[in-house]
């Protein structure tokens, strides 16, 4: 097919390409909501998060951390707002970077994990959100058709599908839910074995001067979020304790303490019955175990937060 | 794009025309050597080292041509297979400077693809009377960039004929439009997605798997290296057509396939014919009975499956390939009795195709897991259970979006509303353009690009 025929059929082609390309754009811009499932790479996962992190309303607290803190649903803090804002993986550090840059949406306290000290700020994500926090919101994504058609099947709960902490009923169903699984014992614990195996994958590299340096940049980070009258909190979520005296846990808190020196004001002391602690993998707190570690950090951050108040009070 | 839009509008002027098979091989040779031009040195040598041996077979055929295959063959094999014998991570290898750099050279991008076109080239030209084809030819036979990187394998008595003259007004458009889109489509849409969920095969990600996910995953990618081979192969067409070269066919449905014989009719079809016009049938075939056609097949399987990489598993891959076909050959008249059964011939069809598809599926594993020892843990885990401290998530209804192309071009009839289906072309073109662009999945590269 040569000549004119193939021109026209070029012409159908293009048209119908341009057709659909058109609706896919104009559709996000139209319909909220559009289906879809969980990012699928890190990359993708980080964007959303830090995308929720803008569009919704600023908490008191903002969580910052890795995968680790990922645990901490929102919905398990009961008596403060609370915005999780760490990046599976990425850094805790990049989390206070973003919120430190953009001034829409610093909350009045943020907590810091900092169990992962090996990964420094992810500085294009800083800067892509740093005009996100003047208003400048990134433009939606194109609809996907199919992909939305099979979100919309689904009928499984999309994992980062939060309980709407807004929503009294969802909460209280959320509450039930809580509840009955404190009441289970714990899960057994992880086979020696594996942990063994992890203790050694974490132990293979050599990221000693990446983790003093990061330390030092969280100190500086922290100076710089306390100078724009934010009050910046520091915890450690519990770890297999195997995985306690792995290498990048030992430097990281040691450079924590040559980088923050002997000021421990910041620190949140969590206390929580050990035993019935639970990792899925020896890091990452299954849920029973989240719930019980959410509630004891919320404790410790509304400790402060009365302090502070209390500070306040005093001075007035 | 750009860059095939710049050569297609530079080939096609006039006073390029009795030049377009420099302009071309140009072209090709810019193609190959962007990023890495140190690799150009070892595709130049190679042709014409290759084109010397030619021109001596041409004239002592008994002498040169063993030479000729050897000097490739060696030349495929130093580059594929020195990091078994040599530390990839050392800083040196040699005081001499030259071995140190051709130690350390990374494995050449298509070369297993352009040796086995030297290698068809010195035979099929040496074995009819006639002249030594040009250099120029030679060169463009071996290198035409939409074949160079990964095939399809063109023969060179199929592709030296077409080199002629081409003019605009006999380029194929629309036929290479479809192949191109088509290819993309396969690549983008298919093949990326399916990625993003057959990535959880990878080591140490397979531990997160279920059983019945790792059952999923092979299949997924069973599927996935379908639409990223056959992507690329359609691309490669349509783009040949766009120069006014026919490239062969290299896919055929071959998830179809009622047997494992039939399977390799319609699988990478252009390696299969290389390997048996160039090694089965010069081994013997089927011609000297039974015990030596199984060997012949093992052999040939076995060294199909080492052309693919230097490691157990490649070989435990090709291996497995030739074991199906050994089995199946003395079975197959009294299976093909069966399916003529009347009441019987369809279910034995279906189950004849389940289990080529299984079987085939089976040994992908080799390929998606270049450890032996990965590749059987995953095995394992498919019917040992085992239960992972965080399972993955694999979503079914993501994985039937993505697969549904490949069964439909699979499993609808060719003759099934033609003619509704060929009024409805452009239209069908240009939404799956358009859908291969929104939804096309994370990049990656193309599967056979590590060959």
């Amino acid at each position: 097919m040569n000549g004119r025929p193939a021109i026209i059929w070029f012409l159908k082609a293009a048209t119908v390409c341009a057709f659909v390309l058109a609706i896919c754009w104009i559709a996000p811009h139209l319909i909220a909501d559009i289906p879809d499932f969980p990012p699928i790479t890190t990359e993708e996962e980080q964007f959303d998060i830090t995308q929720r992190y803008f569009k919704l309303p600023v908490a008191k607290v903002a969580l910052t951390g890795s995968s680790f803190t990922r645990r901490l649903h929102e919905e398990f803090f009961q008596n403060i707002s609370v915005r999780n804002f760490s990046l599976p993986g990425g850094s805790p550090l990049t989390g206070a970077a973003v919120i430190e840059a953009a001034d829409s949406i610093r909350p009045r306290f943020v907590a810091i994990e900092t169990n992962m000290l090996a990964r420094g700020i992810d500085q294009a994500m800083v800067d892509k959100f740093r005009m996100a926090g003047q208003g400048a919101d990134p433009p939606p994504p194109m609809l996907k058709p199919f992909r939305a058609m099979a979100a919309a099947y689904q009928r499984e709960d999309n994992r980062l599908k939060r309980v709407d902490t807004e929503d009294q009923d969802a909460m209280r169903g959320e509450r039930t839910r809580e509840e009955a699984l404190l009441r289970r014992p714990p899960a057994p614990r992880n086979d020696a074995k594996f942990i063994t195996a992890m203790l050694a994958e974490w132990n293979k590299p050599n990221d000693d001067a990446v983790i003093v340096k990061n330390a030092f940049q969280l100190k500086r980070l922290v100076d710089e979020l306390e100078a724009k009258g934010v009050t910046v909190l520091l915890y450690e979520l519990p770890i297999d304790p195997t995985l306690q005296r792995s290498r990048p846990m030992v430097r990281g808190r040691s450079a924590l303490a040559d980088a923050f020196g002997p000021d421990n004001r910041r620190w949140l002391s969590l206390e929580y019955p050990a035993e019935e602690i639970r990792w899925d993998d020896g890091a990452h707190l299954d849920d029973r175990s989240a719930i019980i570690v959410a509630r004891s950090l919320e404790r410790a951050i509304s400790q402060k937060i009365q302090d502070e108040d209390c500070g306040a009070c005093a001075v007035r | 794009m750009v860059f095939v839009s710049v050569v297609f509008a530079i080939y096609y002027l006039p006073w390029v025309r009795p030049f377009q098979v420099q302009t071309l091989v140009i072209a090709s040779l810019f193609f190959y050597g962007f990023g890495q031009p140190q690799l150009l040195i070892l595709l130049a040598l190679a042709v014409l080292g290759t084109y010397f041996i030619l021109i001596m077979a041409m004239k002592r055929r008994v002498v040169w041509l063993p030479v000729g295959i050897a000097f490739n063959i060696a030349l495929l094999a130093f580059f594929k297979y020195k990091f078994l014998f040599i530390d990839p991570q050392a800083p040196s290898y040699s005081d001499i400077g030259a071995i140190d750099f051709l130690l350390k050279l990374p494995l050449p991008i298509g070369i297993s693809f352009f040796v086995f076109h030297n290698i068809s080239l010195l035979i099929d030209m040496t074995k009819r009377a006639g002249p030594t084809p040009s250099l120029g030819d030679v060169f463009l036979y071996i290198i035409f960039f939409p074949q160079l990187v990964s095939g399809p394998i063109t023969r060179a008595e199929n592709f030296l004929p077409q080199i002629a003259p081409k003019m605009p007004d006999d380029v194929p458009f629309v036929d290479a439009a479809k192949w191109i889109v088509t290819g993309y489509f396969f690549k983008l849409f298919v093949a990326n997605n399916l990625n993003t969920l057959t990535t959880n095969m990878d080591y140490p990600l397979y531990q997160n798997l279920k059983i019945s996910d790792r059952w999923l995953c092979l299949f997924l990618y069973s599927y996935q290296i379908y639409a990223d081979f056959f992507g690329y192969s359609a691309i490669a067409i349509g783009l040949g057509l766009l120069f006014g070269y026919r490239l062969p066919i290299n896919f055929n449905l071959p998830y179809i396939s009622r047997s494992f014989s039939e399977f390799w009719t319609r699988w990478h079809i252009s390696l299969s014919t290389w390997l048996r016009t160039y090694l089965y049938i010069p081994l013997g075939g089927n011609r000297h009975g039974h015990l030596r056609t199984y060997l012949n097949l093992m052999i040939v399987m076995g060294l199909g499956g080492l052309w693919h990489g230097a490691g157990i598993s490649y070989l435990a891959w090709g291996l497995l390939h030739g074991l199906f076909l050994v089995i199946e050959r003395p079975l197959l008249p009294a299976i093909e009795r069966l399916a003529a059964v009347p009441f019987l011939g369809r279910a034995v069809t279906t189950a004849r195709v389940l289990v080529v598809f299984f079987c085939v599926s089976f040994a992908w594993v080799f390929f998606k897991l270049p450890s032996f020892e990965h590749a059987l843990d995953y095995l394992s885990g498919m019917v040992i259970d085992q239960v992972p401290p965080m399972p993955a998530h694999i979503y079914r209804s993501l994985a039937l979006v993505y697969t549904l192309p490949v069964l439909i071009q699979h499993f609808v009839s060719a003759g099934w509303l033609v003619a509704p289906r060929l009024k409805l072309e452009p239209y069908l073109y240009g939404a799956m353009a358009a859908v291969m662009l929104v939804e096309a999945g994370p990049d990656t590269v193309f599967i056979y690009f590590q060959f």
